[in-house]
């Protein structure tokens, strides 16, 4: 289990837009077709690689009723990407989406990179929200745009790797200070000394390191 | 609204007075300020400074560790020692006290192995200690923690290490190992969570994990793969890793106590907004008495559900041990809560219809397969009777493997079924658990179905995964499309039922040999073989062109080993047997291998060209075939080609030149001449003759009595054959011509020039004798006259000068007979002995030892050996007499000694003694004539032209074995 760097995303966005399953579909590769309302916060984790670094990812899947939005804009802190979902089939999630963006933009860092995406992009048929609303929405807030689909497992990967890799050049572009980690930002155990390429990436203190 | 989203089940059955009021009459009035479960017993302190220690049978042990009261205890989980931290007098420190429980004193009661007076006077909060028992951490009032390091059971003075001062009062610790032998301590306040790595000696780094903080008891830790500390707020339950915030539930509700036990979490709350009894609601959480009625909920993390919740008043404290929980109130009064065993759980999620739930509860519980397989079916089976039939199936095929098949195949044998049939089917192919008659179904479902597209998917996409009987497969195939069928033999090399169905079912001849050609060359070889029939029948030309390709192959490939699998041109011969010219053909085209051939296709191939050439009425092709047969013959060694088996399909078939070539090539002329005489082709048997006869005599002697017997033989020939016959004494004349009178057709014009010859030769030869009689009549007449004059006249010795010296003889001289004088002292010097000539000496010696020889030989025995195993005793009679070997060896033996008794003649001055004496019988040279060995009496003379010769002699023992026309073998 060694990562050259950990980065933390959080999944929002409305209730039944298929946040879980999403998750579900890219830690474990399945589909649930019945699934429990999240209560909470939940938490799941899978190492990827960009550009041949081994990465971990570690994402909380967020509750999406309005009940528990305290609680949520909690994780947003410290979460250096954010997946912003909406569903497809319909409008109304699709309408919430401002909210849910200021919501993010003001809990968390500014650095954080928010991808839009459509999900549930199997259901043509039921569909409400065309894919150009959502081009021109993400266009609109500078956010990176997908359509997915958690059941078939279409783009499911690459919106969490493209997001990966975003963070991952912002990285390399100085834009976030690995060294806080409230940026959602970890360095791999092994790689937190001697790794020159990183900029700061120097006197970790070693208790940290190792957790 | 707190729980609107757990589903709720009742996993749990409660025991009220689980204790029969034990405790509470223990405790009496006193007030329990601490509680701790672990090892077996269940600690209660209260604040007089008792400790009560109850065991399982609710047997109390009391005793008392505090003069004062008992602030805190830790009961370790799994050993023996408790840790309480009481005051034995006020106002001074608290003491720390570690008990070993095992060991007791007169009282039974725990030993005390350590006590320690606190470092600090404030009041200590927290107490936690690690199992090991090497950590032990005391959190204080002011946010001061005290950690011990070292063995705790040993009363050492070591100062405990005071960590980083958080500011609050230390609401919750934990140590957690995550990692083997990295320790952490988890610390809670009532606005903060925090970390410290407690593994170095010296420093010990926090890591503040969290802005938000938790009462007293609202902390538990996990332990397990995914160690949490969890905190309990009023919105939710927070989770904390070491090195960050992890999941959190919402759970509403005002929590006192936070409990952990097996995998549930359990929560101890107010009901804030139901509770309108609550009579105070206190914002200060110090003292428990405020408490009166809280609920008790379980939830199962994992599942995500309730699984009990009831309303207890005043809780005190939630304690695991004995496989359940305890519940103290703070009146001392003990309920249980006993977990439901598996199967009603899942019994309860039964009647609810709750199966995938009852799925994911068994799977966490290591529930083992073929309970869970049950579970599938039943799941199944209520999914089915609900008509869900696409998700009855999808549960029935997690039971594939465990589950019969046919208890499902049962089900959904119905026609309308038969989507979900195939679903199922396939998956059953796919986990490879399928048989004969499932493939079967599967494919007729198939073709039920009308889904083509689909059957082929199944055929082609088939990889690893799917197992399933292919030839099955193949055959049902076959009868609704045998283009699937081809498909599915094609993908799973089945080549010999490919083929089948290309020539049984469509007759495609060509495309099935094109198919086999395609094949390695062991598979092609195995096909052909088995359908070669059909394909000679159908397609005979394009068989022979690819029988032709194949064979090649084995050839070309290198090394022919006579194996079944390589393509042997014998193999497929039978098939051609009718149609001599295609399978001429079909050879020929091997011609370049001719050398690899074996005998018997040699054989074949010649036969079939002979069949060929008798059948063929072109002169110009049979000619062809006559020298291809011939370049064939010639090409091959012996070893290859069985000679006589060409020899008598030539024969059977008139072939002449292979015959004549064969005769040739084994030199047996006679035979050949024989063939000839046979064909009457007398000029040929001739021409053989003059070609062999200088190696084989016999072969003229053959022609001739053959000519001698036919009347056909043309006379004119006769002269030659007389004239060899003549040249090479290969007959005796009077043989000859007796034949020659026998035969009728024989005019003396031919055979007058033999004749003349024949008595010019004869005469020749008599005249020759008749000079030899007369000379050696002269010879034996000097001799006699020599003996006489030896015998009857007297010797003049005239020599003068001596045989030795050489210079003038003087006397005394010795004189011999053989003319040869010598001083006296000359003889005396070289003679060996008195009477022998010194010159005549070694000869005389010569002579007398072959004489001697000839006479040691005699042996009677060996004579009648020798007579015995002869032919010609005759000559060996004579042989022996030329030897003298009849003569009496005693008159031999006085013959030699008369001759060496003749003395030589003394001379001297005075005394001259003529001597006259006996001379010897034979004269030397005489006696070397008729000695010499070897030498037949009979034979006239020497230099005879009329040699005994060797070749005339049939018992010669240099005598070739192959001439002999009655060697049956070469």
């Amino acid at each position: 289990m060694s990562y050259a760097y950990l980065f933390k995303y959080i999944i929002i966005g409305d209730t039944g837009v298929g946040k879980s399953c999403l998750l579900l579909q890219f830690t474990d590769k399945r589909f649930q077709p019945v699934h429990d309302l999240t209560i909470g916060v939940e938490f799941g984790a899978r190492l990827v690689a960009i550009e041949t670094k081994p990465i971990k990812l570690q994402i909380w899947d967020t509750a999406g009723q309005e009940a528990f939005r305290s609680i949520t804009r909690s994780y947003y802190r410290g979460a250096a990407g954010a997946l912003l979902v909406y569903d497809i089939t319909r409008r109304d999630t699709f309408n919430h989406l401002t909210t849910w963006l200021e919501d993010a933009r003001q809990h968390s860092n500014s650095n954080m990179v928010i991808m839009l995406i459509g999900n549930k992009s199997d259901l043509e048929a039921k569909r409400e929200v065309k894919k150009e609303e959502g081009e021109a929405f993400a266009r609109e807030h500078g956010l990176v745009f997908m359509e997915t689909s958690a059941k078939t497992s279409d783009n499911v990967e690459e919106a969490f790797i493209n997001t990966a890799k975003e963070i991952y050049e912002k990285i390399q572009e100085g834009v976030f200070d690995i060294n806080n980690e409230a940026n959602g930002i970890k360095i791999g155990p092994q790689h937190s000394t001697g790794n020159s390429s990183i900029p700061g990436g120097n006197n970790r203190a070693s208790g940290n390191g190792c957790c | 609204m707190s729980f609107l989203e757990w589903r709720r089940f009742n996993f749990f059955d409660i025991n009220h007075n689980a204790d029969s009021k034990k405790i509470s009459q223990i405790i009496g009035n006193s007030k329990i300020t601490s509680t701790s479960s672990g090892n077996g017993y269940l600690v209660i302190c209260d604040d007089d400074g008792l400790v009560h220690l109850i065991t399982r049978t609710f047997q109390v042990t009391t005793f008392r560790a505090y003069q004062s009261a008992v602030l805190l205890a830790t009961q370790l989980q799994y050993s023996n020692f408790l840790v309480t931290i009481g005051i034995d007098e006020p106002d001074s420190n608290a003491i720390l006290k570690v008990w070993d429980l095992e060991r007791r004193d007169r009282q039974s009661n725990p030993i005390c192995v350590r006590s320690t007076k606190l470092s600090k006077s404030e009041k200590p909060t927290t107490l936690c200690a690690t199992d090991n028992r090497l950590l032990m951490a005391v959190g204080f009032v002011d946010g001061c923690i005290a950690l011990y390091k070292g063995d705790l059971s040993r009363d050492r003075n070591s100062k405990p290490k005071m960590l980083k001062e958080l500011g609050q009062e230390i609401t919750g610790m934990a140590f957690s190992s995550v990692i083997k032998n990295q320790w952490y301590l988890f610390v809670s306040t009532a606005s903060s969570v925090q970390q410290f790595n407690v593994t170095s000696k010296d420093s010990c780094p926090m890591t503040i994990l969290d802005a938000v903080g938790c009462d007293f008891k609202c902390s538990v830790l996990v332990n397990g793969p995914d160690s949490h500390f969890m905190i309990a707020k009023e919105d939710a339950i927070y989770c904390y890793t070491v090195d960050s915030r992890g999941p959190c539930y919402v759970v509403g509700g005002k929590k006192i106590i936070l409990q952990w036990f097996r995998s549930y979490l359990i929560i101890v709350s107010k009901e804030v907004e139901k509770s309108s009894n609550t009579v105070t609601v206190s914002t200060t959480t110090k003292n428990f008495d405020e408490i009166e009625s809280v609920s008790i909920t379980i939830l199962d993390i994992q599942n995500k559900f309730i699984v009990f919740t009831v309303t207890i008043r005043e809780i005190l404290s939630v304690l695991p041990e004995w496989g359940s929980l305890y519940i103290l109130t703070t009146g001392g009064n003990l309920s249980q809560l006993i977990e439901k065993d598996l199967q009603s759980k899942l019994t309860v999620l039964f009647k609810k219809n709750l199966y995938d739930v009852a799925v994911r509860m068994a799977k966490c519980q290591q529930y083992d397969s073929q309970a869970l397989i049950d579970i599938f079916r039943q799941y199944g089976d209520h999914l089915y009777t609900k008509g869900d039939h696409s998700g009855a199936v999808e549960q029935y095929i997690k039971t594939i493997g465990k589950l019969e098949p046919s208890y499902v195949i049962k089900k959904f044998l119905d026609s309308q079924y038969i989507e979900s049939l195939t679903t199922y089917l396939h998956a059953l192919h796919k986990s490879g658990n399928a048989t004969k008659d499932h493939t079967t179904l599967l494919f007729n479902c198939y073709s039920k179905l009308n889904s083509v597209d689909k059957l082929q998917e199944f055929i082609i996409t088939k990889d690893e995964n799917i197992d399933f009987d292919v030839d099955v497969a193949i055959q049902v195939c076959r009868q609704s499309s045998p283009e699937n069928a081809l498909k599915l033999a094609e993908k799973h090399d089945r080549h010999s039922l490919y083929i089948k169905i290309l020539l049984e079912d469509r007759y495609e001849y060509t495309a099935a040999l094109e198919y086999i050609e395609k094949l390695s060359t062991e598979q092609s070889v195995q096909t052909v073989k088995q359908y070669s029939n059909v394909f000679m029948e159908n397609v005979p030309k394009e068989t022979v062109t690819f029988l032709k390709k194949l064979c090649s192959t084995s050839y070309t490939s290198g090394n022919v080993d006579l194996s079944d699998s390589s393509a042997q041109p014998e193999d497929f011969i039978y098939l051609l047997l009718d149609d001599s010219e295609c399978l001429v053909d079909f050879l020929e085209h091997f011609e370049n291998y001719l050398d690899k051939w074996s005998t018997s296709l040699l054989n074949i191939y010649i036969e079939h060209c002979l069949i060929v050439w008798k059948n063929e009425s072109n002169q110009e092709k049979r000619t062809t075939i006559e020298n291809k047969i011939i370049n064939i013959l010639q090409s091959h060694d012996i070893k290859t080609c069985d000679y006589y088996q060409v020899l008598i399909l030539a024969m059977s078939f008139d072939f002449k030149p292979a015959i004549v070539y064969i005769f040739e090539h084994n030199k047996q002329y006679t035979k050949l001449i024989h063939y000839y005489l046979s064909l009457s082709d007398y000029s040929a048997a001739i021409d053989c003759c003059r070609k062999y006869g200088p190696t084989e005599p016999m072969l003229w002697i053959l022609v001739f009595n053959t000519a001698m017997g036919d009347e056909m033989f043309p006379s004119s020939m006769l002269e030659e054959i007389l004239n060899e016959i003549e040249k090479k004494s290969l007959l005796s004349a009077h043989f000859t011509i007796t034949s020659l009178i026998k035969s009728k057709n024989v005019k003396i014009g031919h055979i007058r020039a033999y004749l003349t010859s024949l008595f010019g030769a004869e005469k020749k030869t008599f005249e020759k004798e008749k000079e030899m009689v007369n000379k050696y009549q002269k010879d034996s007449e000097n001799i006699k006259n020599t003996i006489q004059k030896l015998k009857n006249c007297a010797i003049v010795f005239q020599g003068l000068r001596c045989s030795a010296c050489n210079n003038q003889l003087e006397l005394p001289s010795v004189h011999f007979m053989c003319q040869h004088s010598y001083h006296q002292h000359c003889f005396q010097a070289f003679s060996e002995s008195d009477n022998d000539c010194p010159a005549c000496t070694p000869n005389n010696k010569k002579i007398m030892d072959v004489i001697r020889t000839q006479g040691q030989i005699k042996d009677d025995e060996a004579l009648h050996n020798q007579l015995k195993q002869t032919t010609d005793s005759f000559s060996l009679i004579s042989e022996y007499f030329g030897r003298c070997l009849f003569d009496d060896p005693s008159t031999f033996e006085n013959q030699l000694a008369k001759f060496k008794l003749s003395s030589p003649v003394l001379l001297s001055p005075k005394l001259v003694v003529p001597a006259v004496q006996t001379p010897p019988k034979l004269s030397p040279i005489l006696a070397v004539r008729t000695i010499k060995p070897s030498t037949n009496p009979f034979d006239e003379d020497d230099d005879d032209q009329m040699r005994y010769d060797d070749n005339k002699n049939p018992f010669k023992t240099d005598y070739d074995e192959t001439k002999n026309p009655f060697a049956d073998d070469m």
